[in-house]
């Protein structure tokens, strides 16, 4: 009686979906050269342990993730929330910058600091722009502008 | 990402989902549990999916830092190592996406792709001849690999190197769990040769 062997396509399917009860895997089951066929080709497929990295390797970079993890991250705010916060302070800030130019408005820099600590109030753009910042720039401008050197 | 139907998808333990609640709530222990439950995985896509000649120890521990950043995502549908290893074949994805763009390789890595097999001799009673040709071997299988059209790459080395299921392929490679057995076939159609030279 004539045996028919598994295709290489057939023993690929075993490979591919673990085909336990299909018609392949039954005659693999039942054919010596076809199991030690289906053997030597999962024998190759498995990963090389040999190239695995050591222990103290994948410790190491573990912790090293870990220590760079910051643990579970608050909440965040929408994106929205950023765009409108920033142009808020840009808006804020700009009559302070045209202040220095000539023939810009008159502005009470103190003011306008006082109002935008008030808006920006826990706000982490605002750390962008501390109101020191923001002073010294204005009175420098203002300085150097003038000439005011005594 | 194509919709992969959640029952295809092999279901976490209880004992995993309740490491990964830890986890999202800070512990650092849990969250180093689970690593170490799949690092192995994570090593070996990054090995086979990254370039040659780019920093797998950097991108694993970068899979690691995405993936801990990224915990509050992981839906449990899944496997907690799939999702894992998908991180890491996106992060390799986008190394090679780079490497195309600026495909500079210095002569010390071309160097080091032909493998010297007295350099990998066999640790303890293994035939060393026998060992040191099955490395060549891998050496090319790892070749045709990288010939490879990247679906069927990925495909291969998460389904034979991470031990990810179909369904878990399917969904990290955003197709139909046939493309994945379609992209399989194909993959090994190609390297059937060299992986069956491989065998020591």
């Amino acid at each position: 009686m004539r045996v028919e062997h598994l295709t290489d396509d057939e023993l690929d399917s075993l490979l591919v979906e673990d085909q336990e009860n299909s018609r392949a895997a039954e005659h693999a089951a039942s054919c010596l050269s076809c199991r030690r066929r289906l053997g030597e080709l999962r024998r190759a497929l498995r990963p090389d342990e040999e190239l695995d990295p050591p222990l103290a390797t994948r410790v190491r970079v573990r912790e090293a993730a870990l220590a760079a993890w910051a643990g579970p991250q608050p909440a965040r705010r929408p994106a929205w929330w950023w765009a409108v916060a920033a142009g808020l302070a840009a808006a804020l800030a700009l009559p302070l910058l045209q202040s220095g130019r000539p023939g810009g408005a008159e502005v009470d820099a103190a003011e306008v600091l006082s109002q935008v600590d008030i808006l920006l109030a826990g706000d982490p753009v605002s750390v962008a722009f501390p109101a020191e910042l923001v002073t010294a720039l204005a009175v420098g401008r203002d300085g150097a502008e003038t000439g005011d050197a005594s | 990402m194509a919709s992969v139907p959640s029952r295809e998808l092999p279901v976490e333990s209880d004992d995993e989902l309740t490491l990964v609640e830890r986890a999202r709530a800070g512990d650092r222990e849990a969250a180093g549990q689970l690593l170490q439950r799949y690092e192995l995985s994570v090593w070996r896509v990054c090995r086979h999916l990254l370039p040659a000649g780019e920093d797998v120890e950097g991108a694993v521990q970068e899979t690691f830092v995405r993936a801990l950043g990224k915990l509050h995502r992981y839906s449990g549908s899944g496997s907690f190592g799939g999702w894992l290893a998908t991180i890491a074949a996106n992060y390799c994805r986008d190394r090679r996406r780079r490497a195309r763009l600026v495909p500079f390789r210095s002569l010390e890595e071309e160097k080091e792709d032909d493998v010297n097999p007295l350099a990998v001799l066999p640790a303890d009673g293994a035939d060393p001849e026998r060992t040191a040709m099955g490395r060549q071997a891998m050496a090319r299988m790892q070749r045709e690999l990288e010939r490879l059209p990247r679906r069927q790459q990925e495909a291969f080395v998460l389904r034979f190197f991470a031990g990810m299921e179909l369904a878990e392929i399917a969904a990290a490679l955003g197709v139909e769990v046939g493309s994945v057995k379609t992209h399989l076939h194909r993959a090994l159609k190609r390297v059937r040769g060299q992986v069956l030279e491989a065998v020591p």
